[in-house]
């Protein structure tokens, strides 16, 4: 199906009325908005069109949800992302939700707001290789309307009250007895907490974790069971991998932080950290 | 045109002659704390009693005291911090639960309908702020064990809690609820700074942030006025905590912060009342090391040192010493060795201990992550320091720990719970000797044989090798040490000699002050012990009016 052709220019999108977002349990009131971008509700669903938009990429077949599939909490099931004519980037597609409370975007953490980011997919040769010029012609919209559209929907891309939010805000039963102490080593003995804190469960900063090529964006572990692969390259298929892989302490290298210690874990620790890692699939919403 | 720091002197100098003669000091002694405040009505005063960790209410005008919340006996339960409700009907506050964490409580001012608002594991830290003016819910700080701060509305029915903003491990040092209760203040890290403080307005549903002062330098425990058209604040400056006062408009800084007064002391900020009193504590604790027959050691901030340890040799001194004016947490505590200060990124410390060849120091504390454990500081390689063990998200306590004798083995204790060996060299195995229940409190024999720790009421002798460990009935340790000749105990204030093998526990002296906050026993049982007084002041200022 395609999008109708838009013809919204700049001047015609409402900016006067900012809209607060709701969030789910779990994520703070506060979403920070930038003065320069407020939140209103046209610009989030024009935001969300361009978001579905495949006129977006050169040849019209990869938008934005080609990647970031709304029922895979935003990313996808490639090990690495897939552009026009197949061609394959060197990392894996992020979920994006709770960006609105990010600091830092990419993995390699190259943008510092979502205005900085949301353009940069377009003209990337491997992803949707337009020039964004282009692109706004193409949907009839002026360059930084699309850029503050469609940063204004992503922002509003939420994921919460998950099993983990209900205990945090006091639901003892939300976790079960496995799940509870699956949080303890999660923030305890296996130092996930270390970098995977807050209710964004990211700490925003760059990490050598020893998967291999440097340091990368610690990435928010919401929804994180229901989406495989993992790591910035998609070289661990499974949760049981992921954990396997940091009870060993990661590989060896010069820049290996020096958080990343062999763990290890019992078997029965593992599995105890595994359910606590399904706990935090909540629920994902978008819009105002 | 003058210097600033002039400029600011003048300013204060006018602010104090009008308001000098206004503060009045209403109640000092060494049982008052600074963790509740005054009623808005200012009938009543809520403090923690030191001495059993009561909760109590004092009644403003007939200076009567009343608990209304009492800890069991020989239980680590205890009231801490506490806010009185709008109405004075009521009183929220934190309270130390059986499991060693806080939780948030409510109980009518008579003592009666005592409940639970909140209590979770993973958040071990809460702090009730203020109250919103209408009584429904309590601005609360949460501390979470991912090192987490959050301000939070909880409501005083019950229910869930409602996260506002979620900061980094600096939590807010105070915030209150303005009298309209659409705007919250709080204190919290300058952008990019990780040592000063501003203000920032957060409006009661969450939706907007703005940040009140752009001065550099410290700003600290913002409180509203009655009439909700300024934000009094302390301001560290040169040492000093002076207090300013911010108009305040719709939620936003509405001009230039004015001087209130210069030099509150070591100050902490309490409430401001209705009729516009502001309270604030003053803390003149004064902790020093003595050494010999009572004869002080030298240091460079008198009255703010503690935690002596004699090296090995006995020729050198390492101790804990506080730093900043301002006289809320254990955040700001250096570690001097002799003359010279260390620079480490810990902070929270607690605990010195020397290896034997004096070229280390194993440091109990919290790092910069929050994980609780033990620290190896190399003085041999630029003050080198690398984590023994740590607990993450857990406690705010450090780890004990001792070295062997031939400083290849760290002993320690971890969490309360286990008392292991592990070889000092990276990646060097760990065995498990013994586990308990609040075990705490770690020396050896200077044969390097037997370890001594506390376990709840008992002191326990545990042999490095094979054997059984003994007891020696003994409880409110706080503190003990192995000599030459024997061990020694902090228990009430005073030092004790405990025989190892028979005999009671003999009291040797009590100390100066009353105050015992750690103590060594060097070489030849050459002691070096912390001594001091406690005395804390509630003063108010009125507020000038808009």
């Amino acid at each position: 199906m395609k999008w109708p052709i838009l013809f919204i220019a700049a001047g015609c999108i409402d900016t006067t009325h900012a809209q607060t977002l709701s969030v789910p349990l779990g994520l703070d009131a506060f979403v920070p908005v930038p003065a320069s971008n407020p939140l209103t509700r046209d610009k989030v669903e024009l935001g969300k069109r361009l978001f579905f938009d495949k006129r977006l990429s050169l040849d019209n077949t990869v938008s934005c949800a080609t990647c970031h599939d709304p029922k895979l909490a935003y990313t996808d099931t490639r090990k690495l992302a897939t552009g026009i004519d197949g061609r394959v980037g060197d990392r894996r597609s992020p979920r994006l939700v709770n960006r609105a409370f990010g600091r830092a975007f990419f993995w390699d953490s190259r943008a510092a707001t979502l205005e900085e980011q949301v353009l940069q997919p377009i003209s990337n040769p491997n992803e949707m290789n337009l020039p964004v010029e282009t692109a706004a012609a193409r949907v009839g919209v002026s360059r930084e309307a699309m850029r503050d559209a469609l940063a204004s929907y992503v922002r509003t891309i939420v994921s919460g009250d998950s099993p983990y939010d209900r205990f945090i805000a006091g639901d003892h039963q939300a976790l079960n007895a496995e799940q509870r102490a699956g949080f303890r080593l999660f923030r305890g003995q296996a130092g996930c907490a270390l970098c995977h804190l807050g209710p964004t469960l990211t700490d925003e900063k760059r990490h050598d974790t020893g998967v291999g090529g440097g340091a990368f964006k610690t990435p928010s572990l919401r929804e994180v069971a229901r989406t495989p692969p993992y790591m910035h390259d998609g070289s661990l298929a499974t949760l049981d991998d992921v954990i396997d892989f940091y009870d060993k302490g990661g590989k060896p290298g010069p820049t290996l932080d020096p958080d990343i210690q062999p763990l290890n874990l019992k078997a029965a620790e593992k599995a105890a950290l595994k359910a606590f890692l399904q706990a935090l699939n909540g629920t994902v919403r978008d819009g105002l | 045109m003058r210097p600033i720091a002039n400029r600011l002197a003048l300013l204060f100098l006018a602010a104090n002659t009008a308001a000098a003669s206004e503060a009045r000091l209403l109640w000092s002694g060494d049982r008052l704390t600074l963790q509740g405040g005054p009623s808005k009505d200012s009938r009543f005063f809520a403090f923690a009693d030191p001495r059993n960790g009561a909760l109590i209410i004092r009644n403003a005008q007939s200076g009567e005291d009343r608990v209304i919340a009492r800890p069991p006996v020989n239980t680590k339960e205890l009231a801490y911090f506490s806010t009185i409700s709008p109405d004075s009907s009521q009183a929220a506050y934190a309270w130390q639960n059986s499991e060693g964490f806080y939780e948030i409580r409510t109980v009518n001012l008579d003592g009666s309908g005592q409940r639970t608002l909140y209590k979770n594991e993973e958040v071990r830290f809460v702090q009730p702020c203020a109250w919103t003016p209408d009584g429904k819910q309590i601005l609360t700080l949460f501390f979470r064990t991912d090192n987490i701060s959050q301000i939070v509305l909880l409501p005083a029915s019950g229910g869930a809690p409602k996260v506002l903003r979620s900061l980094q491990w600096v939590y807010p040092k105070r915030m209150d609820t303005s009298p309209d209760g659409r705007t919250i203040v709080y204190d919290s890290f300058a952008p990019g700074s990780q040592t000063e403080r501003t203000l920032y307005s957060l409006s009661i549903d969450g939706a907007s942030e703005k940040r009140l002062v752009t001065t550099p330098g410290n700003h600290l425990f913002p409180l509203w006025t009655p009439s909700g058209k300024g934000v009094v604040y302390v301001r560290e400056e040169g040492g000093e905590m002076n207090a300013w006062l911010l108009p305040m408009e719709n939620g936003e800084a509405a001009g230039e912060p004015k001087p209130l007064r210069r030099n509150l002391g070591r100050a902490l900020p309490l409430g401001v009342t209705a009729n516009g009193d502001y309270y604030f504590g003053v803390r003149n604790d004064r902790t020093d090391i003595v050494t010999g027959e009572g004869s002080a050691w030298p240091t460079a901030f008198p009255g703010r040192n503690h935690g002596p340890a004699w090296s090995p040799d006995g020729k050198t001194l390492a101790y804990l010493s506080r730093r900043g004016s301002e006289n809320f947490g254990d955040s700001s505590v250096a570690v001097v060795v002799g003359k010279r200060e260390l620079a480490l990124a810990l902070p929270v410390i607690e605990r010195i201990r020397w290896s034997p060849r004096g070229d280390a120091l194993l440091i109990s504390g919290v790092d910069g992550k929050g994980r609780a454990g033990l620290f190896h500081v190399d003085l041999a390689d630029h003050d080198a320091m690398r984590m023994i063990a740590a607990q993450g998200g857990t406690a705010l306590r450090g780890f004990p720990g001792v070295f062997s004798p031939d400083g290849e083995t760290v002993y320690y204790i971890h969490d309360e719970a286990k008392l292991l060996a592990r070889l000092v060299a990276a990646g060097g195995e760990q065995r498990t000797l013994a586990t308990g229940v609040q075990m705490r409190n770690l020396t050896i024999s200077p044969d390097g044989k037997t370890l001594a720790f506390t376990r709840e009421s008992m002191i326990v002798l545990q042999p490095v090798g094979e054997g059984p460990p003994r007891t020696i009935p003994f409880d409110r340790v706080r503190e003990l040490e192995w000599g030459a000749t024997s061990l020694w105990a902090a228990r009430d204030e005073a030092l004790w000699r405990v025989p190892i093998d028979g005999g009671a526990p003999t009291r040797v002296n009590a100390l100066p002050g009353g105050r015992l906050a750690g103590f060594s026993v060097g070489p030849g049982d050459a002691f070096a012990l912390t001594v001091g007084s406690r005395n804390t002041e509630v003063w108010t200022l009125p507020l000038p009016t808009p």
